[in-house]
């Protein structure tokens, strides 16, 4: 019984990573141009308006995953709230 | 606090940035010229430095909402923190790139910059208190 439930529990671990590694491999592709992006101005004098430009829409991207709602829920409170 | 760590804590994402890079003591100093184009630089090194954690920040919020049958999900309070998390460190940035770009008093700028650390500071400590963590 306890082995049936650690493999079921190490399946779920499994399956969890699998599901996020794409999601990992993307961060990292969406890092390694900010980085990049700060190497470059450190050697500059000033950052130039298209790298500013690069930043802004770079910011505006991850606000558009971080408040897309899509995925959201109603929280446990507002449930409770709305039945009652 | 605990369930939700229990479910962050999966999400544990390191990203590795150079230390170098970091801002903490920056000062300015010099011509009102060279001011203005280190206030920028500071600005944008720090503005490039918040992208990270937001990065990490997408990601969780990415996730399927809790609970799921898989060990890893994302908790809508959480997910709610943070959304607020990042909006404080954003406007707080964008006000400090605003700044810098359009004066060269250096004061103002320093200001600026002051102001739009501790925002982010306090930003980030939002997302590690929900299980979001980087390292810079």
């Amino acid at each position: 019984m306890n082995a049936t439930k650690t493999l079921t529990t190490v399946n779920q671990y499994v399956t969890a990573a699998a599901q996020l590694l794409p999601q990992l491999i993307a961060l990292g592709m969406e890092i390694v141009p900010l980085i990049e992006g700060m190497l470059t101005v450190a050697k500059q004098d000033v950052p130039t308006s298209d790298q500013w430009d690069a930043l802004d829409a770079q910011e505006t991207a991850l606000n558009a995953r971080i408040n897309d709602t899509s995925g959201d829920v109603a929280a446990a409170t507002d449930i409770a709230a709305g039945a009652g | 606090m605990r369930h939700r760590t229990h479910h962050l804590g999966a999400l544990a994402l390191t990203i590795a940035v150079l230390t170098s890079l970091s801002l903490n003591g920056c000062g300015l100093a010099g011509t009102s010229s060279n001011v203005n184009n280190r206030a920028q630089t500071s600005v944008f090194q720090l503005k490039s430095g918040w992208q990270l954690p937001k990065a990490a920040a997408a990601t969780y919020v990415g996730l399927p909402r809790c609970p799921q049958a898989t060990a890893i999900c994302a908790d809508q309070k959480a997910v709610d923190q943070i959304r607020l998390a990042n909006k404080a460190g954003d406007d707080a940035i964008d006000a400090a790139e605003k700044t810098v770009r359009t004066t060269a008093d250096q004061d103002t700028a320093q200001a600026a910059i002051n102001a739009a650390q501790s925002a982010i500071a306090a930003a980030e400590k939002i997302l590690t208190d929900y299980g979001i963590t980087w390292s810079s």
